[in-house]
Parts: structure tokens; C-alpha cells; sequence
């Protein structure tokens, strides 16, 4: 099928397993939100989707191709976002360099999507929180993924600077994009996901559409989830 | 006229011997600077990034090295390039050649450790970003050294005041040949023993002017850097 899948996936760091069997099927479409309490594994499911890390167990594939064999089809947002030692311009440059692609105009559109004309020439360290993180989501869409995955993008940052980011996400997925984002943020999840996630103490407890998540869950633990009990 | 007012007319005249010494040291240690960069940058980035079989035992043995008596260095160095030695047929004993050797023989395992030390918490910072984006190892290796740049040119200058202020290995493999191999250093320890103080301190005073203006121009590449790091 086309979409991502994951059959059977398990994880463990030292022997301890974070991640327990793990099997869904998604088409590539509209926005995934990863919900769960601290510590349930969100970012860990998201890392694993990526391909960064492997499965200890199972199988994660896009289109039928194991995941990490094609990371870079898709582009990946860390937390924290890790800015590279130049200037915000050179940041963008970076992902179209070591892709062979010499597309300027693309730095200057990401740049106006991201608010950060103004800015470009600028060493990125001088970016506060919310500039960088919106830098960090043009770098990744620089490119033109097929696919976007946001860790927790918004955490910490103010009403403003979220506002800006979910653009950035609802322009990217009005253009055809699909996004799987993590968040503990409820009210963002309701205001952009189409799909919920839900997994608790590494289980997923819950795949459902984003409505009937919120004014269905179907499992006790999402219950108590959303009751602000777990 | 006093000695250091001698010794400065001998600078500010451009004396033609000075200047033939001063620019043999700046060749001799420019070159040996590069030579060494070209190996022990990326080696010192590979060791900061990688984890390898003998890994472990390069960084002690680099570590070591950087203790390397310049003496010993320059003996061993005379007994490979003499004309008994394995590399004697060569004939570059007593050349600026075999000085290069030395001093980059000297100065690589500095470079090697101030490279890796500019690039290990650099690595830590970029790996996740890295392997996300599926970056290969050769891109991994430019993209680190890059953005380490200013560090590890602060590394090439600490290497190049090295190289310029050594004395024990380039006066063994170089011999101080008045005009072929005297550079500053084997020139003031000559001339001072000889009485001939005017020379040896003009020399002093453009090797200390250079060795202030490498620790102005470290300083000033530090502070040009540390505008790129992240402290949020």
C-alpha cells in the first residue's frame, strides 16, 4: 500500500522495552497527531517512523519501502532545533547542497513563509526560540517533502509564535503535504489533526479520525487522558 | 647606540640578511602548517565523530605526541634522512625539506587534538540533524570542519607559532646553514653565543611582534565565532 506502515514494531534501550508491538497502516495524507502522556514514547514512535533509529522488532515502511532507506523523501523537526553554525540563509542552503539542488528562489520563498526575510543574514544562533524552530521547518520543507515529522515543535513557545508554525504546517499540507506531529498540546491537536495516535506506556491504545478521538475515545487510558487523569 | 636601539634600526632598515632569515622561517613553518593541516584535520575530525576499532589507542598515542621532545623528533628525523638512513638517498638532510618534515612531524599531533576538541561538542550538537537528513560521511566530515572553521583555525595558527618558535629539531635536521637553513630561532641561538646580540635580539623582536599577532588573530577568530554558537 501507499502510506506508511508499521507491522509488529518493537523497541528497547537496555533492555528495557519503551516500545511493545506497535501495527498500523496510514495513507499519506492530511495531519497525524502523536498524543500521549510524558514518557509514553511519542518521540520515540516518531524517530522510528523516520528511520533515524531501527525497530529492535518488526518492520516500518513508506510506500512499501523499509524506512530507513528513504529518509530523505521526508523532512524531520527536532524539539530543540538544532541550528547549524551560519548564517539563517546558509541554514536553508544547507539540506538543498547535500541533496545536489541549487534552487535560490526556494531559500527565498521558505524565508518569506517562515518570516524570516528580514533576518536572513543573520548568524541563525541569534534567532530566539519560536525564529529558529520556524527556521528549522523551512529547512526541512526546503526541499519538498512528501512528508513532515514535528517533535513537540511548539513547546515552550509563545501563543504568536505557534500561530506562525501552525501556518507554516497548514501551508504545507494545503500543497499536498502529509505531517505526523507529536505534541501534549490538546488544543493544537484538535485545531490541525485530521488522525490521532495515541499510545500510552509504549501500546498503541488508539488510531482513530481526530473528531471521533476527542468525542470518542474508546479506551480507558485515552479517557483518562483526556479527563487531564493520566 | 645602545644594543636594542641597534636592533631596531637592523628591523626598521629591513636588513637584507633579517629579511632573508625572517622570510625563510615564514616559509618553512607555513609549509609545515599546511602539511600537517592536510592530514591532521580530518583525522582529528574522524576521531571526534567516529567510533572505530584502535580508536582509543590513536587519541592516547596522538595525546602523547604532543609531548614529542623536538630534540628527539629532529634525531629521529636526521637518522631517517641521513645518508645511512632509509630515506638518505633522498639527500634532503640539511634543507629547508627536511626542516618542513620535522616541524610537521612536530606540530600535527597539536593540530590532530585542537581539531577533535573543536569538533567533538560540535558533533554532539549536529549528529541527531545529521542522521536525520541521511548526510553521508564525506559531507558529515565537510559539513563539521566547516562549522568548526573558526576553531580549527585557531588550532592552525596555535600549530603555526609552534612550528615558529621551535628551535631543538630544525637546528639538528637543518644545520643552520648561514643563508640556506637559518631560520629565526637557530640564528638568535647562534648569534647569541657568537656575542652578536644586535642580530639576535632584531630577530627576537619580529619573532615576539609574530607571536602577538597570532594570539591577536586567535583572539579576534574566537570572538568572530562565538557570534555562530548557540547559548539560548
Amino acid at each position: 500500500m501507499t502510506g506508511l506502515k508499521l507491522t509488529d514494531v518493537s523497541y528497547s534501550v537496555d533492555g528495557t522495552p519503551l516500545l511493545h508491538g506497535i501495527s498500523f497502516a496510514q495513507k499519506n495524507e492530511g495531519i497525524n497527531a502523536i498524543l500521549g502522556p510524558n514518557g509514553a514514547g511519542k518521540s520515540l514512535l516518531l524517530s522510528l517512523i523516520h528511520g533515524v533509529i531501527k525497530p529492535d522488532m518488526g518492520l516500518v515502511t513508506w510506500d512499501s519501502i523499509v524506512a530507513h532507506k528513504n529518509k530523505y523523501t521526508r523532512g524531520f523537526v527536532f524539539q530543540t532545533p538544532i541550528v547549524l553554525r551560519r548564517s539563517v540563509r546558509a541554514n536553508l542552503a544547507y539540506p538543498l547542497k547535500i541533496t545536489g539542488q541549487n534552487n535560490s528562489a526556494a531559500i527565498d520563498d521558505m524565508l518569506e513563509l517562515s518570516h524570516l526575510s528580514a533576518l536572513a543574514d543573520q548568524p541563525a544562533a541569534s534567532l530566539s526560540g519560536g525564529e529558529a524552530q520556524r527556521m528549522a521547518i523551512a529547512r526541512a520543507l526546503i526541499t519538498k517533502p512528501a512528508v513532515l515529522l514535528l517533535d513537540e515543535p511548539c513547546s515552550n513557545l509563545d501563543p504568536a509564535s505557534t500561530k506562525l508554525i501552525e501556518t507554516m504546517i497548514n501551508t504545507f499540507v494545503a500543497d499536498g503535504g502529509n505531517v505526523y506531529i507529536s505534541t501534549h498540546d490538546l488544543a493544537q491537536a484538535k485545531r490541525l489533526a485530521n488522525v490521532v495516535l495515541f499510545i500510552e506506556a509504549g501500546h498503541l491504545r488508539e488510531h482513530e479520525p481526530a473528531e471521533s478521538f476527542f468525542s470518542n475515545p474508546v479506551t480507558p487510558q485515552a479517557q483518562a487522558y483526556l479527563n487531564g487523569d493520566l | 647606540m645602545t644594543i636594542l636601539g641597534q636592533a631596531a634600526e637592523l628591523v626598521l632598515s629591513a636588513d637584507a640578511e633579517l629579511i632573508g632569515i625572517v622570510g625563510l622561517s615564514l616559509r618553512v613553518s607555513l609549509t609545515a602548517t599546511l602539511i600537517a593541516s592536510l592530514f591532521a584535520v580530518p583525522l582529528g575530525a574522524a576521531l571526534a565523530i567516529w567510533q572505530f576499532p584502535l580508536r582509543q589507542i590513536l587519541i592516547v598515542i596522538s595525546t602523547s605526541l604532543m609531548a614529542l621532545p623536538p630534540v628527539v623528533v629532529g634525531l629521529i628525523i636526521y637518522l631517517l634522512l641521513s645518508r645511512a638512513g632509509p630515506l638518505g638517498h633522498y639527500g634532503i638532510l640539511f634543507t629547508p625539506t627536511a626542516m618542513i618534515i620535522a616541524q610537521s612531524v612536530l606540530i600535527f599531533p597539536i593540530v590532530l587534538a585542537l581539531t577533535r576538541e573543536a569538533i567533538l561538542p560540535l558533533n554532539r550538537d549536529y549528529k541527531n540533524l545529521l542522521d536525520a537528513w541521511d548526510v553521508n560521511p564525506v559531507q558529515r566530515l565537510k559539513t563539521l570542519i566547516w562549522d568548526a572553521r573558526f576553531a580549527v583555525v585557531t588550532g592552525l595558527l596555535a600549530g603555526f607559532g609552534r612550528a615558529l618558535a621551535e628551535v631543538g629539531a630544525v637546528i639538528i635536521v637543518g644545520g643552520n646553514i648561514a643563508g640556506f637553513t637559518r631560520v629565526m630561532t637557530t640564528t638568535i641561538a647562534l648569534e647569541t653565543s657568537k656575542g652578536n646580540l644586535q642580530l639576535a635580539l632584531a630577530l627576537g623582536i619580529v619573532l615576539l611582534s609574530i607571536a602577538v599577532l597570532i594570539n591577536a588573530l586567535i583572539h579576534w577568530i574566537g570572538s568572530f565565532g562565538r557570534k555562530y554558537q548557540v547559548t539560548r
